[in-house]
This record gives structure tokens, C-alpha cells and sequence, in this order.
């Protein structure tokens, strides 16, 4: 046992995790301090290396990449109610309903929701490890939100199987952030029904005293509804959403830094109803809940010059999609745990002022279990198979040249279910004055999860290839304009089939894919912002999978919009006083809409939607630090309906219809 | 008892994991020190900065008058430009430390350290001192952008910044051709 303590303890000093490798990462080792500060010139000042090298801001693990970050001044601005608003402004991004109550993100056209897009929060993967899902709507806290940043590609070289077409990476406001206390409660009213309440307080702060030990934390608790309007499953059974769509968060989020020590516990749970099902509409809601709790820790440490450790070991357990209705047969009963470890070291070196190395290993250690045996049989509670293990490497070679900077990169893992999976990855970027272009390749996979296992023996992972080539240009000191294309390829895609009157499944079926193109303009000044988004893909010759097909429609997926044009802005009109409008239009959008006159699904055309919304905010109201906010989103009161990407008879389930909303925000910094 | 064993076998694994992870806090040097280097460098580079630049006399009433620097909101860079007004002369001038926390008090500052904390209330500090000759130095992304004189950002783990030349060149200040070229222009991209 000591052998084995020991060769763990060897092998986590060897490499570091660069995940959390970022800009803003306070655990890196400094450079020396030179002598004579005061005697050098701007010149030379400009040649001290102050921070080293994983901390540069180029984050190796995400550059080259076509990627957006959303401030939290953004975030707040726009008065958004929840993570769909925010990224429904995103090029590219879109939701649909998957089963129960559920709406997920798809990307590029391609339904990402089963693991193929990683939302991280605080550096914590978010989705569950059964069905690799994560819930949408009403469950991050935006009043907590730091910045967002995405990768609009894939990321699977450096974040491993589940980030195969995109990479959401939420950051929080931390200690240094805060440096005081803050408490906001938001309202949102649709129509006679309730849209959200919810409570927000975070606190932080740098303890110089302490050896500038930085503790924040935050908390958010509240109800809401997924539609005040009403849903009608294709069978005709029709009832109110108030009830029957609850979303009622409770997040906490712990935060610590100390001396390159950094620790985050996040504790997450999403109570919801359901009385959709899968297809036909059950007689009453019931609950159905997700709990996870999450936990990291992590250091870094200069090992010698240039060279930079950071090893991490996290650890989350999650009791998803848990329903323990009362039903008659108890159709959708299901109360499982899953638990992921994951110990992870990476091992940068500065090789020279151009070269960069990276290089890095992690250890996943998958189980899961039933929380209750006795009922094994009844709704969805079938047996889990046996853990599993990962074990992954991953290199990355970053050169800076004067005719282009070319990153190098692969990933190799090993998983002891599906075996083997090699990623390469490979970019060119080239700067010319106001000119900017990239150039980039990726392979990307999706690693199944528990329950493809245990519905099917054979399921292996799904392999993605992707082409981007990105351009932008700076026009003036004000406008920018970028535009982007894509070509995505899926082999084997994991699909999701339930059989009439036969038991769900997953199989590798065929292909799938999209290629398109994202362009923006963005106008920036003092006084305030508007950028102008949009987003095409186009499925012709790529799919081959009939449950994403739109029958006589080659070129168009299930459920995601071909043309979605966004236009976002914010101006402060007077000292206190800002206003932010937002546009969302989605082009028309195809899926199952109702039956046949034989009774099958059939799919139809669901007519563009415009969403408008608008919030006004009022800062330093009486008091410093006091900002009162009001708004509307959906305006005119479009029918929003989240369609179903696969073919599952899940009739489109209503979105939020009108809603007004209030924001009271209290900011206190520590003197 | 084999259930027993593996549990307990189970809970060393997690052990060891967790005393790996923690081992690892006993060794390395503080990153505090990191960010104590940093914000020195960056510190001089605030008193290079007013090498390269020139205030309109009537910036100053006297002769005697002082040179202003001000902190608005929280940085680490505070005790080195208090400091550095201490310790030194700025264009030959005597230099005072002034911290400022709302956009109204920056009137008599000469200079204006904005910190990342007040990003919400960078408009309002704007609104205060656009077009007057304030040098206004920022250390957040973006803020260049949205109209702070220079901005400081990392690259490669070196100190380079930003220069909005449109706002410079509001402003009054007299910016040398040097300092214009060793900063980057401005990019709503971010640096």
C-alpha cells in the first residue's frame, strides 16, 4: 500500500493538469524578481517576465480556437434570466427538448445535449455521468457570473470525451472579484404564472493577514416554471405548464485560494416536475431531481526554471434525473448515483521565448449504483454496469514565429470499456496589422456514459472531425467585424432510439455533421455596445442518421434553426440609467409536431420566431452600490416551443412565454 | 467481509487521492510573490508612462501644486503607487496618493489607476474624465476598448499595454510618438 502511495504521489508530481491553466489562475509559481526596477527603461520593462508561463494569457489548452467571452458586464446588461438567454445570443447555440422536462443545447445544428458539449462551472464538469446530460433553463446563477468563456469547437485534446463540439466555462466571481458582499433577488412573471423568484448572496475576500488567503462564496436559491403556456403531447392529452414544469435551483459554491493551494466544493441541485414523459402525457406531475456535489483540489508549483506543475484531484457524485413518483407502474421510477474521481496532473515547460511544451496525464474512475434494488424493474430503475476506468495523455507543442504561430497538439486515452481513442489537433494563426486569421483542425470524441453501456454492451464512442477557419478585422477604433466557417463530421454518432412500446437504447449509427458558417459585427464605445450575430449550418450529404432527418429535407436538422441572426446592445443613456434591447430570431425550424392519419409522428415546419427583450437598470439608487433593474423578454409574446431533436414522439414543449422581470442588486465592497 | 475489505480498500484509495493532492500545498513557492512582481513592474510602468506624456500647465494651479495620482476602486497595484508617490518625484513635481471611490472624486487627480473592481461604474469614470487631460490607465480587458487611456494586459508573461488614441488624443495630454508605438492599438477583440 505505501508502494502504491508513493508511485501515486511520484506520478502526480511528474505532470500538472492545465485545465485550470488561465489568465486569471492565481497558483503559478513567480519568475525571480530583477534588482534595479527604477533603473530600467519602458523598454526594458517590457522585458521582464512577470508571470509564468502557464499563466500567460494565451490559454494553451484553448488557442488557437474560435472563442467568445461574455463578460459579466454583458451578462448583467442584458437583465438575462438564466444560461438559454445568455447563449442563445451565442453564434451557433440553440436548445431543444430532449424527454421529461428536459431541454438541452445543441450546437452548429447538432444535438450536443448527451455529452457532447461541457459546461464547466468553476472548472467543475456539470453534466452527469449516466446519461451525460445538463440541464438547461433556470438553473446557473447569473448574478454569479465572472465571465463565460467558449470554445465554439471542439475541445476533447485537452477536456477529454465529453467536449466534442463545444466547451462552456462558466467562472464565478472569486474572492479577489468580490472583495465584499453582494445580494440580489430577481422576479420574472409570465402571465398569471410565475416565471422565477430567486436569491442570490455572495461574499468574498483576500485576508492579506493570512497570507493572502481568499475565501468567497455564494448561494442562490429559487422557483420557477419552464412556460406559463400549455402543452399538448401528440396524442392530445393537454394541460398547463405551471404546475407540471417546475424548476426550482439551489446552488452553493465554496471558493478558497492559499498559497497556490486552491479548493472549490459546489453542491447543485435542480428540482423539477414532469409530466410529459417521453411521449404520452402522465395523469399528475411528478418530481423529478437532480442533485450533484462536486470538489477540487488543486496546486501549482514551479519545479525548476520554466517549468510548471499543477496537479489536481476532483471528485463529484450525482443522483440525476431521480424520480420516485407514485404512480400507477411508476413509469419514469429511477434513483441511481454516479461518482467520477479524477486525479490529473500537468507538467508546462517553457522551452524557450517561442516554444512552448505541454504535456499531461489524467485518471478518470467512473462508477455508479442503484439507491434502491428493491424496485429493480419497475419504471427506468435497471441495473448499472461495473466502473470503469480512463487513463489519458495529452501533449501540446505551441510555436510563436514571425510567419504564423502553429500549435501541435494530441490526446490519447484509454478507457478499459471501449478501449482505445487518439485525438490529434492542429492550428495556424496569423496576425497581419488589423487582420487576424486561423486556420484549425480537430479530431474530437464522445465517450459513452453508463447507461449507453448498460443499454447497450456494444455502444463505442462517437468520433468527430472539424474544420474551422476564422477571420476578423478591425475596422476603425470602434467596429469589428469576424466571420467563421466549420465543417463537422460524425462517425458513429450515439443516437437515442425508443422503439414503439419497446425500451429506450442507444446504437452507433451511420453518420452525421453540418458545416456553415457564424459571423459577427461589433460596435464598442464608451457609452455602450451592440453586436450583430449570425449563425448558418447546412446538413446536406452529412446526415445519414433518420432519427435527426427531416423527411424531404436533406439540408436541415431536427429541431435547430438554419438561420439564427441575434442582435445585442447596451447603451447608458444617462449617468445611472441603462438600457439594453435584444433581438433573437430563429428561421424556421422542423420537428415532430403531431400524429399522422396512421398515427406516426410526423414532422413538421415550426414558423421563425422573434424574440424581444429589453431591460432598463437604474444604478447607485439612493444608496452606492443599490441597482434596480426591470424588464420584458419575448416582447411580443412569440410561441417558443422547444423542439425535439431525435424522433422519440416528444410533442414541442412551450418556452417561456411574455415574461416581466425585476432585479434588485445590492453591491458592498469591503474598505 | 470481502464487501467489508473492498470498502475499506476503496476508502484508502480516496485517502491516498486526496493526500496527493494536498502534499502538494506543502512545497511550492507563493504565488503571492507572482503577483507582488507583476504589479511592481506595473507600477513603474505608471511612472515611465508620465515620462512620455505631458499635462497642459493648466493642469496644475502652482507651481508647487503636486502631482495626483489616484487608485479608484481595489487593486493590488495600490501599495506600489503609494509608494512610488512617496518615494519619488513625478515631472518634477511632488507626488501625492489619493484613493477615490466613486467617479466624482476623481477631479484634482492627474492620473487614474482604474481597477478591475470597477468595471460596473467604468462608464461613470469615463463620463468624468473624457476629454480632460486625466491619463486614465486601466488593467482590465477591454477597457481600452471602452475608452481608458492604456491598458495593461499580459502576453506571454510579459507586461504590454493597450492605447486608445482616439481618447488620447481627446484628452489634451501630449503623448509621445514612442509610447504610441510601443503600445498596442486599441482592439475591440481584446489583446
Amino acid at each position: 500500500m505505501t508502494a502504491r502511495l508513493l508511485a501515486s504521489a511520484a506520478v502526480a508530481c511528474l505532470v500538472a493538469t492545465s485545465r485550470e491553466a488561465r489568465a486569471d489562475d492565481p497558483n503559478v509559481a513567480p519568475p525571480e524578481r530583477p534588482k534595479d526596477l527604477q533603473e530600467l527603461s519602458l523598454d526594458d520593462l517590457m522585458n521582464i517576465e512577470v508571470v509564468a508561463p502557464t499563466k500567460a494569457p494565451q490559454p494553451l489548452r484553448e488557442t488557437p480556437g474560435v472563442v467568445t467571452v461574455i463578460t459579466r458586464e454583458e451578462v448583467i446588461r442584458s437583465g438575462a434570466r438564466d444560461l438559454i438567454d445568455v447563449l442563445s445570443l451565442v453564434p451557433g447555440f440553440a436548445f431543444g427538448v430532449d424527454v421529461q422536462n428536459s431541454v438541452g443545447v445543441g450546437f452548429r445544428g447538432n444535438w450536443g445535449h448527451e455529452g457532447k458539449v461541457l459546461v464547466l462551472l468553476d472548472g467543475q464538469e456539470m453534466h452527469e455521468t449516466l446519461y451525460l446530460t445538463t440541464q438547461f433553463g433556470n438553473h446557473f446563477p447569473i448574478e454569479q457570473i465572472q465571465k463565460i468563456e467558449i470554445i465554439r469547437g471542439p475541445g476533447s485534446v485537452v477536456y477529454g470525451g465529453n467536449a466534442e463540439l463545444a466547451v462552456i466555462n462558466i467562472v464565478t466571481r472569486g474572492a479577489r472579484d468580490l472583495d465584499g458582499v453582494s445580494a440580489s433577488g430577481y422576479y420574472g412573471q409570465q402571465g398569471r404564472t410565475l416565471g422565477r423568484r430567486s436569491l442570490n448572496v455572495a461574499a468574498g475576500h483576500v485576508f492579506k493577514s493570512l497570507g493572502d488567503l481568499g475565501v468567497s462564496f455564494a448561494a442562490y436559491a429559487g422557483q420557477g416554471h419552464r412556460s406559463g403556456a400549455r402543452y399538448r403531447d401528440l396524442y392530445g392529452n393537454e394541460y398547463r405548464l405551471t404546475d407540471a414544469g417546475r424548476l426550482d435551483p439551489l446552488l452553493l459554491n465554496f471558493g478558497a485560494t492559499w498559497k497556490g493551494l486552491s479548493v472549490r466544493f459546489i453542491a447543485d441541485t435542480l428540482r423539477m416536475t414532469t409530466r410529459d414523459a417521453f411521449d404520452q402525457s402522465l395523469p399528475a406531475p411528478v418530481d423529478q431531481d437532480f442533485f450533484g456535489l462536486h470538489f477540487e483540489v488543486k496546486y501549482a508549483a514551479q519545479l525548476g526554471e520554466g517549468v510548471t506543475a499543477t496537479p489536481r484531484v476532483a471528485w463529484k457524485r450525482q443522483r440525476p434525473w431521480r424520480v420516485r413518483d407514485t404512480l400507477v407502474g411508476r413509469p419514469l421510477y429511477y434513483d441511481k448515483t454516479a461518482e467520477r474521481w479524477i486525479a490529473g496532473t500537468t507538467l508546462s515547460w517553457n522551452a524557450t521565448r517561442n516554444l512552448t511544451l505541454l504535456g499531461g496525464v489524467e485518471t478518470y474512475h467512473d462508477r455508479a449504483w442503484l439507491n434502491d434494488r428493491a424496485n429493480v424493474g419497475v419504471g427506468l430503475q435497471r441495473p448499472v454496469g461495473d466502473p470503469f476506468w480512463t487513463i489519458a495523455a495529452f501533449s501540446q507543442a505551441l510555436v510563436q514565429h514571425w510567419i504564423a504561430n502553429v500549435s501541435l497538439g494530441a490526446r490519447f486515452e484509454h478507457n478499459t470499456r471501449f478501449g482505445n481513442a487518439l485525438v490529434p489537433r492542429a492550428g495556424i494563426t496569423r496576425t497581419f496589422g488589423r487582420f487576424n486569421a486561423k486556420l484549425l483542425f480537430s479530431q474530437a470524441f464522445k465517450a459513452p456514459g453508463h447507461e449507453n453501456f448498460a443499454l447497450n454492451p456494444d455502444i463505442g464512442p462517437e468520433r468527430t472531425t472539424v474544420w474551422e477557419a476564422e477571420t476578423s478585422y478591425q475596422l476603425g477604433n470602434h467596429v469589428s467585424l469576424g466571420a467563421n466557417a466549420f465543417d463537422i463530421t460524425i462517425r458513429d454518432p450515439i443516437v437515442y432510439v425508443v422503439p414503439v412500446g419497446g425500451t429506450e437504447s442507444y446504437v452507433n449509427a451511420g453518420k452525421t455533421g453540418t458545416r456553415g458558417v457564424e459571423a459577427e459585427a461589433r460596435f464598442k464605445t464608451t457609452w455602450g455596445w451592440a453586436t450583430l450575430r449570425y449563425s448558418f449550418y447546412d446538413a446536406s450529404g452529412k446526415n445519414e442518421v433518420a432519427a435527426y432527418a427531416v423527411p424531404g429535407r436533406d439540408d436541415v436538422l431536427r429541431a435547430f434553426p438554419k438561420h439564427k441572426v441575434t442582435l445585442e446592445s447596451s447603451a447608458r443613456l444617462w449617468k445611472h440609467l441603462i438600457v439594453s434591447p435584444s433581438a433573437i430570431w430563429l428561421g424556421p425550424r422542423y420537428g415532430t409536431l403531431d400524429l399522422d392519419p396512421l398515427g406516426q409522428p410526423r414532422v413538421g415546419r415550426e414558423d421563425p420566431t422573434l424574440l424581444l427583450n429589453l431591460f432598463v437598470a437604474y444604478a447607485d439608487l439612493l444608496v452606492d452600490g443599490l441597482e434596480l433593474g426591470a424588464g420584458v423578454f419575448n416582447a411580443l409574446d412569440q410561441r417558443l416551443r422547444f423542439l425535439q431533436p431525435h424522433d422519440s414522439r416528444h410533442a414541442p414543449l412551450p418556452g417561456a412565454t411574455r415574461e416581466w422581470i425585476t432585479r434588485l442588486t445590492y453591491t458592498r465592497p469591503f474598505e | 467481509m470481502i464487501g467489508h475489505s473492498a470498502t475499506r480498500r476503496r476508502a484508502t484509495v480516496r485517502a491516498q487521492r486526496v493526500l496527493v493532492g494536498l502534499a502538494f500545498a506543502m512545497a511550492a513557492p507563493s504565488p503571492a510573490r507572482a503577483e507582488e512582481l507583476e504589479y511592481e513592474v506595473k507600477a513603474e510602468f505608471v511612472e515611465r508612462f508620465t515620462r512620455f506624456i505631458e499635462w497642459p500647465a493648466a493642469s496644475f494651479g502652482s507651481p508647487a501644486a503636486t502631482f495626483v495620482v489616484c487608485l479608484a476602486g481595489q487593486s493590488p497595484i495600490a501599495p506600489h503607487l503609494e509608494k512610488l508617490a512617496k518615494e519619488r518625484a513625478i515631472k518634477g513635481r511632488k507626488a501625492t496618493f489619493r484613493r477615490v471611490a466613486q467617479p466624482k472624486e476623481v477631479d484634482g487627480c492627474h492620473l487614474v489607476f482604474i481597477g478591475p473592481t470597477e468595471g460596473g461604474k467604468l462608464a461613470d469614470y469615463l463620463a468624468v474624465t473624457s476629454g480632460r487631460p486625466i491619463l486614465t490607465i486601466g488593467d482590465s480587458a477591454g477597457f481600452a476598448a471602452r475608452g481608458v487611456l492604456l491598458n495593461f494586459y499580459l502576453q506571454g508573461g510579459y507586461v504590454r499595454f493597450e492605447v486608445n488614441a482616439a481618447e488620447t488624443k481627446k484628452s489634451g495630454l501630449q503623448c509621445s510618438a514612442k509610447l504610441l508605438k510601443l503600445g498596442k492599438t486599441v482592439s475591440l477583440w481584446g489583446p
